[in-house]
């Protein structure tokens, strides 16, 4: 505890580095740490390879989730590979369960699949109160288009983290990979 | 902020209201910056990689080490552990939290042929920034098939809900 100075001037001082300081905390991300979730696979889903989800479902699956304790953080970050046979589409969504209140994201059609990996990316504010308990936040994956399966790979990001740059819709980054 | 005014000459009172004010604003900080690490556990690299659905499973009638969690500091007093779990037929278990210090929760026991969740709020009871493991053990107690754990989620979380039982 530090010593409040006593005399007139020193303690405007003192007072105004305690606002000063007070006010760089409150106003810098460093209050925003990342947390990476460690995922598991969705419910029932067989994996294959360890670290894909395979589906032909028209309707959306839980193909990862992770589980924490407490909302510690206003925004997801998700990043994680989508392989895709030619001719499929997928189409994919984010889904986060806080004190059995459900907080969706706007779903993301995926490109037609050319045989390939797709990276996908969001950054999302799904709205849910800060210090929510028992929390549930999922990828859910279905196909839309095509006769194989949709590969969702185990996400490479699954993290609560500050709320710099995410958005409530949330915008979707998709990308060729490699 | 400390300025005196009339009725309050030596500003005892915007004193008051402005310590007020910051204590308030100590505290939204601390909530935001409250202790709660998700931290993964692993299989232990002895046994075999997790079947297709991420579950491990033991025959063993002693306490076995499924899952673990290399700890290089206890960054807070408790642990938060959830799984799911699952028996065979005619198979029953007890699944608890063990850490390398030899602390343990209590045990939870499985009942036959069936499946469900288990959330540990685990007081390690053991000092803050040690280094440790956690490992998520489980046994057979009754029955020939196995005992499976899936996928623990984990994080260290303040002690507030947690016990030495942790259940």
């Amino acid at each position: 505890m530090p010593i409040i100075p006593t005399d007139a001037l020193a303690h405007d001082a003192f007072a105004e580095d305690v606002e000063r300081r007070l006010a760089w905390m409150e106003s810098t991300r460093r209050v925003w740490p990342v947390y990476n979730l460690a995922t598991g696979p969705g419910l029932g889903i067989g994996v294959a390879s360890g670290v894909a989800v395979l589906t032909t479902s028209a309707t959306f699956i839980e193909a990862w989730h992770a589980r924490f304790p407490t909302l510690i953080g206003p925004a997801i970050d998700l990043g994680f590979y989508v392989y895709l046979p030619l001719g499929v589409q997928g189409e994919i969504k984010v889904v986060l369960v806080a004190d059995g209140t459900t907080y969706e994201s706007a779903p993301h059609a995926t490109a037609v699949g050319s045989d390939a990996f797709r990276a996908i990316t969001t950054h999302w504010l799904p709205g849910a109160p800060l210090g929510s308990g028992e929390c549930r936040l999922s990828l859910y994956v279905r196909r839309l288009a095509g006769a194989d399966n949709v590969q969702a790979f185990q996400p490479v990001r699954f993290s609560v983290r500050d709320p710099e740059g995410a958005t409530t819709a949330p915008d979707w980054l998709e990308e060729a990979y490699p | 902020m400390t300025t005196p005014f009339f009725g309050d000459p030596l500003g005892l009172a915007a004193e008051a209201r402005w310590r007020e004010s910051i204590e308030q604003r100590l505290t939204n900080l601390e909530a935001r910056e409250r202790v709660v690490v998700p931290a993964p556990l692993f299989p232990r690299p002895v046994n075999a990689f997790p079947s297709s659905d991420w579950y491990q499973a033991t025959t063993a009638a002693g306490f076995t080490p499924l899952w673990e969690m290399i700890v290089p500091r206890w960054t807070a007093l408790g642990a938060w552990v959830e799984f799911d779990w699952r028996t065979g037929a005619g198979t029953t278990g007890e699944v608890r939290l063990l850490s390398a210090l030899g602390n343990a929760s209590s045990a939870v026991v499985l009942g036959a042929a069936s499946s469900g969740t288990i959330t540990f709020r685990w007081l390690h009871n053991e000092d803050i920034w040690t280094d440790s493991v956690l490992w998520l053990t489980a046994r057979r107690t009754g029955g020939a098939n196995s005992v499976e754990v899936a996928f623990p989620h984990a994080a260290l979380i303040p002690p507030t809900g947690c016990t030495l039982a942790g259940v």
